[in-house]
C-alpha cells in the first residue's frame, strides 16, 4: 500500500472535521474507505461526494493507483461572488 | 403613480446645485421594459448622457434604483443599485449594494432617486415621504464610514462616503451599513458633488398584487435557498471565502499579480482557516436567508470579515499569507471607503512594477507591514497614494507594464485568474462595466467551482456567457442578490459532484451550447416557468406583471445592450472588449497550451450571437430591442 497525504476542503472538511490525514491506500476508492474510518459519528463519504485532486491535478477515476508521497485533495463544490 | 403593484410608484430627482427636487416621469411601460435596478438606471442614463460627458461633470447623474421585489418580503432582496459615469473607466458603472438604503427609500414612496448637480459645500440629503432636506455636512466631512453613519438618524436608511470618496479616489465606494457599492468609483462621484450622505426614512408599505400567492412563493423560495447545498450550507458556513480552496485546485486563484493561478500558502488564507480560527459568527443583509457575511474580531471590535475577492487579492495576489492582516486591512479599507478589489489590484501591479524596476515605490510582494499606511495614503491622496488612487490603468500609462496591468476597460479584475477558466476570461473582457466577475456572467461557477464544465474549452462559452450575463442582469434589476441564482445549479449535482449525473450535466452544458445560443438570440423560446427558478413567480405575484424565463432573458438582453450603447455614446469603440496580454498571450502553466484565454476565437462567437459588430450592437439589434 502507498503512504499518501489526504486533505479535505470546504463543507466536507467542516462536516468530517478532518483537515488532513496520512493514510495507506492502493487507490482513490480506498482513500475514501480509510477517511471514513477516521470520521467520528455517522457521516460517510464516497467517491461521488467529492471532487478529487491527485498531486494537484483532477482525478476522475476511483481506481487510480497511488504511489508513496501522493497528495490527495477532497473538495466540495462552492460558490460565491 | 404606478398601476403595477410592488413598486413604490415614483422616482425622485434632486438637484444639488439649486437644492431643489421634483418627480421624474417614469411609467408602467418603463417598468415593464426595465423592471428596475441597473437596467432602469441604464435606461435613464441612456436618455441623458452626451458624448464626452465625464464622471466629474456637474451634469453627470447618480441614478440610485431599487427593484420591484425590494420591500416585498422576498428573500435576499434588500439590494439597491447606483449607476453613473465612472471616473475609473469613463464609461457607465453600475454598483450594487445590500444594507438598508434600498428598503428605506421605497418606504418613502420612491423606487429611485436621481442625484444631479453639485453642492456648493459638503451636504447631506435627507429624503422623507413628503420632503427633501439639504443639510450642511461640514461636521461629517472627514469622518470614516462608521462614525459618519453613527451621526445620522439611527432609524433612517443610509448611504455614505468616507475619506476616499471625499478625495475622489477613483475607486471609492458608497457604503450602507457594512455593505458597499464598491465598484467603479461611485463614491468619488459623491465626493465630487460634495455629497457626504443620503438618508431615507418613511413608513409607506408596498402594495402587493397577490399577497397570498406571493406569500406562498416566498415560502417555497426560502425553503429552496435554505435546503440548497450552496446557499443553505456552504455560504452560511464558509461565506464566499469558501471559494479560495476550489480556486487553488482549479488553478484560478490569482497569484502574484495574476502571473499564476496557485498560491503555495493558500491554506493560511482560505475560507476554512477563516471559519475555524477567526469567525465570530455569520450574518447577512436584511431579508437575507443565506447569511454569507463573516463577522470577525479586529482590534477588539466585531466587524465584517473579508469576502473572497479581498481574501484572494490581499492574500495570494500580493503573496501575503497573514489572514489576520487581511481581516485588519478589510476593515480599514471599508472605513476609509474604498473598493477592496481595485485597491488590492492596484497595489499588486505597483509591486510588480517595483520588482521589474519600472517604478521605485517601495512596495514588494510578501512585504506587507506598511500596507495600512499605504491604504491611508491612497484615501487621502498622499505621496505614492496619490498615484495609486487613480487605479491600475493610469499607473500603467505613467510607468509602463500595460501587458500585466490587470484591468479591463480601466477596472481591476476580481480574484479569479481566467487562464484557469477561459469562459470567465471572455466574461471579464465583454463585461460592460469593466473587469467585473459578476457583470461577466460569472461563468467560472460552472467551470470548476460549482459544476465542472471543461474550463479550458472555448466551445459554447460565448453562448453560456451571454445567457448568464442577460439572466443575472434581470435578477439584479428585480432587486435580488445574485447569490440567489445558485439554486439553479441542481442540488443533486452539487451534492454529488463526482457522480455519473454530474458528469452528464458537465458534458451536457457544452453539448447544448447551440441551444443556449438560440435562446440568447430568441429569448421568447424560453417562455416558460420552472419550479427551480422562482423569480418570475415572485415578480408576477408582487407586481401583476406577466413574467416568465423568456421575458426575463429579453429584459436582460435589452439591459445589457442599453448599457453597451451608453458606453458607446461615451466614446467606447472597437477593441474595448479585451484582456491584458498576460492572460491571452502567456501560458499560465509552461507547456500546457490550454492555459491561456483564446479570446479572439470566443469573441467572434460572442459578437455573432449578440448581434454586435466589433463590440457594438448593430442597428438591426437596437431596432429589435427598441433602443433609440
Amino acid at each position: 500500500m502507498a503512504k499518501v497525504d489526504v486533505k479535505c476542503f470546504g463543507v466536507l472538511r467542516l462536516d468530517s472535521k478532518i483537515d488532513k490525514a496520512s493514510i495507506e491506500a492502493d487507490n482513490i476508492e480506498e482513500v475514501f474507505e480509510k477517511v471514513n474510518k477516521l470520521i467520528e459519528g455517522d457521516m460517510r463519504i464516497s467517491y461521488g461526494d467529492a471532487l478529487v485532486y491527485l498531486n494537484s491535478e483532477r482525478c476522475e477515476s476511483k481506481r487510480k493507483k497511488l504511489n508513496d508521497g501522493d497528495q490527495v485533495w477532497l473538495l466540495s463544490p462552492a460558490s460565491g461572488g | 403613480m404606478a398601476e403595477l403593484k410592488g413598486y413604490a410608484g415614483k422616482v425622485l430627482k434632486i438637484d444639488l446645485s439649486s437644492e431643489t427636487f421634483e418627480d421624474f416621469p417614469w411609467s408602467d411601460a418603463d417598468r415593464e421594459r426595465t423592471l428596475g435596478g441597473k437596467i432602469m438606471a441604464a435606461d435613464i442614463l441612456f436618455h441623458h448622457i452626451k458624448p464626452n460627458m465625464k464622471a466629474f461633470d456637474e451634469d453627470n447623474w447618480l441614478v440610485v434604483t431599487t427593484g420591484p421585489l425590494t420591500g416585498c418580503g422576498c428573500p435576499s432582496t434588500s439590494r439597491f443599485n447606483i449607476s453613473t459615469i465612472s471616473p475609473l473607466t469613463n464609461i457607465v458603472t453600475s454598483s450594487n449594494c445590500g444594507g438598508n438604503f434600498g428598503l428605506s427609500l421605497k418606504k418613502t414612496g420612491f423606487d429611485a432617486v436621481i442625484i444631479t448637480g453639485k453642492a456648493k459645500k459638503p451636504t447631506y440629503v435627507e429624503i422623507t415621504e413628503d420632503n427633501v432636506l439639504f443639510h450642511d455636512a461640514s461636521d461629517l466631512w472627514g469622518l470614516h464610514i462608521t462614525p459618519t453613519q453613527d451621526k445620522l438618524p439611527p432609524k433612517a436608511g443610509k448611504m455614505v462616503i468616507g475619506p476616499a470618496g471625499e478625495h475622489k479616489v477613483l475607486y471609492a465606494g458608497v457604503f450602507s451599513g457594512e455593505r458597499t457599492a464598491g465598484r467603479g468609483g461611485v463614491g468619488a462621484v459623491f465626493g465630487d458633488k460634495n455629497l457626504k450622505a443620503v438618508t431615507a426614512d418613511g413608513s409607506i408599505k408596498n402594495e402587493i398584487f397577490d399577497k397570498e400567492a406571493l406569500k406562498e412563493t416566498n415560502k417555497k423560495w426560502i425553503e429552496q435557498l435554505r435546503s440548497h447545498p450552496l446557499t443553505g450550507r456552504q455560504m452560511p458556513r464558509l461565506g464566499t471565502a469558501g471559494l479560495i480552496s476550489p480556486m487553488q485546485a482549479h488553478k484560478s486563484l490569482a497569484t502574484k499579480n495574476f502571473s499564476r493561478g496557485r498560491f503555495d500558502d493558500f491554506e493560511m488564507v482560505n475560507g476554512e482557516e477563516l471559519a475555524e480560527k477567526y469567525l465570530v459568527k455569520n450574518s447577512g443583509c436584511t431579508t437575507c436567508v443565506i447569511q454569507c457575511t463573516r463577522r470577525v474580531n479586529v482590534g477588539g471590535k466585531v466587524v465584517k470579515g473579508p469576502e473572497l475577492e479581498t481574501l484572494g487579492l490581499l492574500g495570494a495576489n500580493i503573496m501575503n499569507n497573514s489572514l489576520e492582516l487581511i481581516n485588519k486591512w478589510n476593515y480599514e479599507l471599508d472605513e476609509l471607503g474604498m473598493d477592496t478589489i481595485s485597491s488590492a489590484g492596484t497595489i499588486a501591479f505597483a509591486m510588480e512594477l517595483n520588482e521589474k524596476g519600472l517604478w521605485d515605490n517601495g512596495l514588494k510582494f510578501g512585504e506587507t507591514e506598511k500596507l495600512s499606511e499605504v491604504f491611508d495614503d491612497i484615501a487621502y491622496r498622499r505621496g505614492i497614494g496619490d498615484i495609486l488612487a487613480d487605479g491600475t490603468k493610469r499607473v500603467a500609462e505613467r510607468f509602463g507594464g500595460k501587458e500585466y496591468a490587470i484591468n479591463v476597460k480601466g477596472m481591476e479584475l476580481a480574484a479569479y485568474e481566467p487562464r484557469g477558466a477561459v469562459g470567465q476570461g471572455l466574461g471579464y473582457a465583454t463585461s460592460n462595466r469593466g473587469g467585473c466577475h459578476l457583470n461577466a456572467g460569472y461563468t467560472i461557477v460552472l467551470e470548476g467551482l460549482g459544476l465542472n464544465v471543461n474550463p479550458y474549452t472555448s466551445k459554447s462559452k460565448a453562448a453560456i456567457n451571454i445567457f448568464f450575463q442577460n439572466f443575472m442582469e434581470t435578477i439584479s434589476a428585480a432587486g435580488c442578490c445574485l447569490f440567489t441564482s445558485y439554486v439553479v445549479l441542481p442540488a443533486p449535482v452539487i451534492n454529488k459532484p463526482n457522480s455519473k449525473l454530474a458528469k452528464v450535466v458537465n458534458v451536457g452544458f457544452i453539448a447544448v451550447g447551440p441551444v443556449i445560443a438560440l435562446m440568447d438570440k430568441h429569448p421568447a423560446i424560453a417562455s416558460m416557468n420552472m419550479p427551480l427558478i422562482m423569480y418570475p413567480y415572485a415578480i408576477k405575484n408582487a407586481t401583476g406583471m406577466k413574467m416568465d424565463i423568456g421575458k426575463m432573458l429579453k429584459i436582460g438582453e435589452r439591459g445589457y445592450n442599453i448599457e453597451r450603447q451608453c458606453n458607446i455614446i461615451l466614446g467606447q469603440g472597437p477593441g474595448a472588449d479585451t484582456l491584458p496580454k498576460r492572460l491571452t498571450n502567456e501560458l499560465q502553466v509552461a507547456g500546457d497550451k490550454r492555459t491561456k484565454v483564446p479570446l479572439d476565437k470566443m469573441l467572434k462567437s460572442y459578437y455573432r450571437i449578440r448581434g454586435w459588430k466589433d463590440g457594438m450592437p448593430k442597428e438591426s439589434k437596437l431596432k429589435k430591442l427598441g433602443i433609440k
